[in-house]
Parts: structure tokens; sequence; C-alpha cells
């Protein structure tokens, strides 16, 4: 995850906005993709990013998740091997995708999710107690993106906000 | 030239400030794809080993499981859990092979599934699927074949029913794996998933090494059904064995007891003729008529369905080779009783036709014994003992016939266990007492001896020998009375030798033993134990034996009886033309004379005489140097005639009844005076 992040702020701002960004954060800076760090440096370094760009944390999320897809796919195409359409790679969340994580970073935390599937719509739902559900909302636009369909992802319920758990609706231009 | 090394100096000059910057820019780049590489390297061996492991596991975990367990549905439910929740599929099915169809396919009942409620139709469909056998030159389905199958895209499968709501489902690849026994498809696991990627050829490798491993429970399960078949089964006709028979009746029993319902009821049944078969056209012939006789019970019980109308439980009859030519059928259902008996008799029916063995008309027939539970049985062992008994006493009437056990026969049983038991009180109390018959030399009427008869003393009542022999017999209180006889008829010799001293030769005391007295393997031990407790000659005693049981042991019987004669004991054969032994198998018996049976002598009269068989016996003896005693005389014209032939001895009510202890002994000390019956009579008067 902080790879990824390091790649979306180097490839958008620079290396120096990274290195400022890591200062700013007062975060330890050195991240390898197999090692394990805290969550708060997580979110520390995602709030100075706001702070710096004048935006809200949760447009940061989400941005960082849609532009985090590309670079995963690239990074693990396992992941979508096969899989021609953003609805066949949503739906396989749980059975192909977080299953190849957990072979590559042994202990990783990733949630199951729900489906309810609908004609040209997908809900997931799912309890986001690491408060990435804004990250999720962007990876999902970003799945759109990648097999260039068209659509819109809504977090209408949020664990953090009161309701019982995150919900993504992914619902599909007609 | 400079070398590379501590002390070498940079050849090259200073390079301004912003292009160092740019140079150390492009270091720092340059390490970060260097780092992101090693993190790629990472990562990939990571996965390799985290795949190979769980692979490992997962194999290992099915193997440990199928070597352990003798159930191979319990096998198959761990291994769908674990491939799938190892491999990631979100539903995994079982298929077992259709025991009824060859090459078809039903689902176990058997599945795992972590899916979304549009699964669930499909799942549904999946726990009620059938496949059936290929039809010639139809494509095989993947379940059909010997290795893994991967289908990436299910549409394009020919054939696979649930395809409609596996695209509900959102399922777009399927893998199966068979399990095989030798050959054999015994079982499929289907696998189900959105994801179409090809699995590795590592992973059908393994998923095909655990089908071959839940494949050996599958055979182990087979050959221990075959043997538990084949300890159940008579090998010569395929009925149900003996304890097959056993296990059925006695749970049916105890079944019937817990619902406070009748037993079934049994039938034996015995061939009448068979052991003539055996002796006269070998073994093989009687074995081929077992065969046929267990078809035609086969076929009885079969188109017991034809009489259904008036018994819907008629097909709710077992059948069974208990031993030999023994059979027996357990009936069930309602009208068991009628049932039961319609059965015996259409046996019968069916034996009338004769077979042809080797061009011989064969004809059997059967005896039927039958009983009825009328909740009077406690134990199952009683009911079969009423079978046998009553199978017994249709055979005593004569061929073909069926006895079903009733009351009389019952209370004939507690009286024979009743007889019994007091027999064993008695030999225990030494109820008994010996009555003794004086044997005389025919041509002088001579004293010689006497036969000792044995009487029971069931309280004020004297019981003759032919009221209780045969139960002591069947029940061995025998051999504990035949002791008994023999000691007291060895006291008694003592206490006669007192009484004439120097008679010479002494006078001798016929003993009967009985064949299973006889055949006892301490039976001369025992013989010389009595001796030495009370004192008696061996010249005083002389031993009888019957024909059946020197012919039922041939060699142990001579070696007795030469042990016998070696102690100075006299042994005969007694009621000898009545039994089964051959004029000439007399040679192979080392005796001393023969007592031939009362039946030759009884009938001949003055006017209707027929001596030729005696006389044949009597030439016969003579042959061989054996004395002859004949019993049963009771005219002085069979005296007279017995004389003329040359026979010896004689006894019987001509000369006297038995006699008590004291009435014999009072014959002794008047005999030195003169013939026989004078002294009889003066006893008498």
């Amino acid at each position: 995850m902080f790879n990824v992040l390091e790649d979306v702020i180097t490839d958008a701002y620079g290396p120096e906005a990274w290195d400022s960004l890591i200062c700013m954060a007062g975060a330890e800076g050195a991240y390898s993709s197999l090692g394990t760090y805290a969550d708060t440096e997580f979110h520390a370094i995602a709030h100075a990013t706001a702070t710096l760009t004048g935006q809200e944390t949760t447009d940061v999320l989400q941005a960082f998740g849609q532009s985090a897809m590309p670079i995963i796919l690239k990074r693990f195409p396992l992941f979508a091997e096969g899989v021609g359409d953003a609805r066949t790679f949503l739906l396989s969340l749980n059975s192909v995708i977080h299953p190849e994580i957990r072979k590559i970073f042994a202990g990783a935390a990733c949630p199951h999710f729900k489906y309810a599937i609908g004609d040209d719509i997908i809900q997931i739902t799912y309890h986001s107690r690491r408060r990435f559900c804004d990250i999720a909302q962007g990876l999902a636009r970003g799945a759109l993106s990648h097999f260039g369909e068209a659509g819109d992802v809504s977090h209408p319920e949020c664990l953090h906000s009161g309701d019982d758990a995150c919900r993504l609706d992914i619902r599909w231009a007609a | 030239m400079n070398q590379l090394g501590k002390n070498a100096s940079w050849p090259f000059p200073e390079s301004p400030a912003d292009e160092r910057i740019a140079q150390l820019e492009r270091r720092l780049e340059r390490e970060r794809r260097a780092r992101q590489e090693a993190e790629r390297l990472a990562e990939s061996g990571l996965r390799d080993l985290y795949v190979s492991r769980a692979r490992i596991e997962l194999l290992n975990g099915i193997s440990v499981r199928a070597n352990e367990s003798d159930d191979p549905l319990e096998v198959l439910r761990l291994a769908v859990r674990e491939i799938c929740t190892t491999l990631g599929f979100p539903f995994g099915n079982v298929l077992v092979a259709d025991p009824d169809i060859p090459g078809a396919m039903r689902a176990a009942g058997i599945s795992f599934a972590r899916t979304c409620d549009s699964a669930q139709p499909f799942i549904k469909a999946s726990h009620e699927v059938k496949i059936a056998a290929p039809a010639d030159g139809q494509a095989e389905q993947p379940v059909m074949t010997q290795v893994p199958v991967w289908t990436p895209d299910i549409d394009t499968l020919v054939g696979f029913d649930r395809a409609r709501l596996a695209r509900l489902a959102s399922f777009k690849s399927m893998l199966t794996v068979p399990v095989l026994s030798g050959r054999d498809v015994e079982a499929v696991l289907e696998f189900f998933s959105m994801d179409q990627r090809e699995p590795e050829l590592e992973l059908l490798d393994v998923l095909l090494q655990a089908g071959l491993q839940i494949g050996g429970v599958f055979r182990r399960r087979h050959h221990a059904d075959r043997l538990r078949d084949s300890a159940l089964t008579d090998p010569l006709t395929g009925l149900p064995n003996r304890a097959a028979f056993a296990q059925n009746i006695e749970r049916s029993f105890r079944d019937c007891r817990d619902l406070k319902e009748p037993a079934p009821s049994l039938l034996f049944i015995d061939l009448d003729g068979f052991k003539l078969v055996n002796d006269t056209l070998g073994h093989q012939a009687g074995d081929r008529l077992l065969i046929d006789m267990a078809d035609k019970l086969r076929m009885l019980v079969s188109n017991a369905n034809a009489f259904e109308d008036e018994n819907p439980f008629a097909s709710n009859v077992k059948l069974a080779r208990l031993a030999g030519d023994e059979f027996t059928l357990i009936v069930d259902g309602p009208d068991r009783a009628k049932l039961a008996e319609r059965f015996a008799a259409e046996i019968h029916l069916s034996l009338r036709q004769p077979q042809w063995m080797e061009n011989n008309p064969v004809r059997v027939t059967a005896s039927i014994g039958v009983a009825h539970d009328d909740g009077h049985y406690t134990t199952v062992s009683d009911m079969l003992r009423d079978a046998d008994l009553a199978m017994y006493e249709a055979k005593s009437l004569g061929s073909e016939r069926t006895v079903v056990f009733d009351q009389k026969m019952r209370n004939n049983v507690q009286s024979r266990l009743t007889l019994v038991n007091d027999l064993r009180t008695a030999c225990e109390n030494g109820d008994f007492i010996l009555h003794y018959q004086p044997i005389l030399a025919l041509d002088t009427e001579q004293l010689v001896g006497f036969e000792a008869l044995v009487r029971w003393k069931r309280g004020d009542v004297i019981v003759p020998p032919s009221e209780f022999i045969a139960a002591a017999e069947e029940s061995g209180v025998i051999t504990l009375l035949g002791q008994w006889v023999m000691r007291e008829a060895c006291t008694t010799a003592v206490r006669w030798h007192k009484l004439v001293p120097d008679r010479e030769p002494p006078l001798r005391i016929s003993i009967n033993v009985a064949p299973r007295q006889f055949l006892q393997p301490t039976f001369v031990q025992q013989v010389r134990e009595i001796l030495n407790e009370t004192g008696a000659d061996p010249r005083w005693i002389g031993i009888e034996i019957t024909e059946g049981a020197a012919i039922t042991k041939p060699h142990h019987t001579a070696r007795v009886l030469e042990e016998l004669r070696a102690l100075n004991i006299q042994v005969g054969l007694d009621d000898f033309g009545t039994g089964y032994s051959s004029l000439s198998r007399l040679q192979t018996i080392p005796i001393d004379n023969i007592k031939i049976d009362q039946s030759f002598v009884r009938t001949q009269t003055r006017n209707n005489a027929q001596w030729s068989v005696v006389k044949a016996m009597l030439d016969l003896a003579h042959a061989l140097q054996l004395r002859v005693v004949v019993e049963g005389l009771e005219t002085e014209f069979q005296r007279e005639e017995l004389t003329a032939f040359g026979c010896e001895y004689g006894q019987g009510y001509l000369f006297s009844k038995p006699l008590t202890e004291e009435d014999a002994a009072a014959l002794i000390i008047e005999q030195p005076e003169g013939p026989f019956r004078q002294m009889e009579k003066r006893i008498a008067g």
C-alpha cells in the first residue's frame, strides 16, 4: 500500500513531494513492499497530502484508490488475468484477488465482501475497520476506468458515519 | 595506468553543483528501480512458496484422512471443503457412481459453498444432479474422465444442464477431479468459480493425487464389503450361510420383541435322500443336488410375489443354507404362519419331479419343521430348537412331511428336560439298582454268569431302562450312569466271589457300555481305577459294546478292546445283527464273543422256524473262534435247536427273568447241586 502510494504521489508531483509528505507526516519513510507498517502512518501521509493540496482527506483517499488501480494491475497482473470486464473483476475480490494477496503477503488483513447483484448494479457491503472504504471506492472507479466502462461508484453507507457497515454501489451507465 | 584501489585518485574533474544534483537524482531513480525489482522477485518467491506449501498441506491433509478412514463419504466431505478453502473455489460439489446404473453418476449430497444468494438455485440443482452414462458416440462429460479437467467457460459445455443456473450464480469455469479406484471412477469432485485463469499443471497433478488417495478408501471399503459378504455367504449355493441366518433371525427376533410383535416364523428344511445320493453318486452329484435345491428355493421365494395378493409382505422371506442338506426360511409379515406353511407345501411340490444326475433319475424329498412364535419364546435359540425338533419329528414320520411345532411337542420337550435333570440328580444320589439275568451254557444248563441290567428307583417306582437310557445317552448323563453301573457290578462280583471262592471258571458279570462312554479317551483308565477300587478280578467281568460304538471309530475301538483284553477282561459285541456291521467286519474287531440279538430268536416257533440267518452267524462266529450267546430264549424248542447248531450260551425267560442281587446270590449258592432250572424253581418255591 505504501509503495503504491509512493508511486502515485511521485507520478503526480515528483519525488520531492513524497519526501516532503513523509517529513510533514512525521512518518518513518523507509517502506518495503513486504513490510508491515502502522495504518496511522498511512492516514498521516494522506492527511498531509490533503493539507498541502487543499483537499478533503476523503477525496485524497478516493483519488489515491482510483490512481492506484492501474499501478496495482501492472504490478500484479494475475489479479485480472483472463478477466474482461469490471463486473467479473469486482466479483472476484473474495475468491481470486484476496487469496492472491494472502499468497504474497502472509497475514494480510483482507476484508470479506458481501455482494448483492443486479443487472446494472453491484452492491458491495463490508466492514472497513481500517477506514479504507474511501480507497475502496476509488479502487472501484479505477476498475471501471481500467476496463473502459462508464459508471458511477457511490458510498451511501459508511461504518464511520454510524451505519452498520460500509456499502459501495457500483452502477453502470445505461 | 591507475589501479582501482584504496588510494587510487579519481581521474575526472569535479562537476558543477547542478550536474551533481542531476547525477544524484539518476542514482536515486536507479536505486528505486533496483528496490522495486528486488521486491518483485521476493513477492514472486513468496507467492510460489505459499502456493506450493498450501498444495502440500492440502494433499497431506486429504491423504492422512484417506489413510485413516474407512468411510469414503466422510473423506469426500473433508476434501471438498479443504480444496474450496485452500484454492478459493466458492462452490464444490460431490458426485458418486450410481450403484444401479454403470457409468452414471449422481449427487452424493456433499458440497461446500461460500457464495451469494444468487448461487442458491445452482447449489440446489447440484445437490440433485444425475448424469446418465454416455451413450455410444456421445461426447464424455468432464465428470466421466480419468484426469482432472478444467473448463474455462461453462457455456461451451455440451449437455451441461445446469448452465443457466451457473450463469445466474456468475460461475464461469468448472474444474472436475475424478476419484479413481483402478480404472473405475468412484466419485467426482466438481468445483465452480468466476475465475477463468487456467490452473497450473502442478495444481491439476496435486488434485489428481488427492483423487487417487480418496479412491484408496473406496477400494478398501469394497474389499471389506466383499470380505463381509463372503463371510456371510455359502460358497456352494451362494445363499446366505449359517452366520448370516443367525444375524438375521437374532435381529428380527430382537426387533419384534422391542415392538411387542410376534417374531417371524421359521422353517427348517432337511433333505431326506441326500446321504444316499452322496454315497452312491459321489460328492459332486451331492453338491449339484444342493445347488439345484438352492435354486428351487430361490425360485419359490421370488415366486412368492405371485401370491402376494394374499400377503403383501410375501417378499419378506429370507433364505439360508445352514449346513450340509439343511436349509432355512425366515418368513415375516402379518400372515407369516399361513405363509410359512404354504411355503412348506410348495417346497414338497417342487421336489416331486426327479432330477437327472449322470443319467440316473434322482428323487429327493424334504422333511420340514416349522416353528411359529406365539409370544411364548423368550430367546431365539428356543425357537430354533423347536423348529429343529419339529423337523426331526417330520423325519421320523417318514419322508415328505411337514410338522409344525405344537403344545404337545413342547410338553414332550419339557418332560424330556425334566427327565434329564432328574437323571442327573439320580446319578449324583446313586438312585439306581442293578438286576442280573443269568447266562447259561446251553448244553449243560450250568450257570456261567449274569448280564447286569440297570433300573432307576424314581421315588417308589422302578423305571425300566427303555424309558430313560435314550435320554441319558442324548444328554450325556450316560457316562456318569455307566461309571456307576460298572462300579456297582464290580462290587457285586467281589461279593459273589466270596460266596463261591473256588469256583472255576469264575462267574462273569457282563456289563453294557454305551457308545458315548466307550468312546471316551479315558475309558480304559476308568475301568482300571474301578477294578482297583473294588478289588474285582478282571476275569469276573465282561464288557459288551454295541455295533454302533464299534464302527463309529474303528481304530479307537480296536485299540481299546485290545487294552481291555490285555487286562484279562472278556469283550463282546452286543445286539449283533441289528446294527451296521457287515459280517466281514467282525474279523477286524478284537472280541471274544458275540451276542445274537433277541429279535432273531423270539420269532422262531416249532411250526415256523427260519434259522438260516442265525446259522450263518453261528458259522461265521465259530470260524472266527468267537463264542456265541443268544438272548431272548423263551421256549424249549429254541433251546434244543440252538444247542443242536452248536450255540454255546443263552439267556432269557426260559431260564430266568433278571433277578435282584439277593435272588441272584441265592442261585449262585444253590447252583453247584444241579441243573439250573430245578434250582430256580426251588428258589421261587
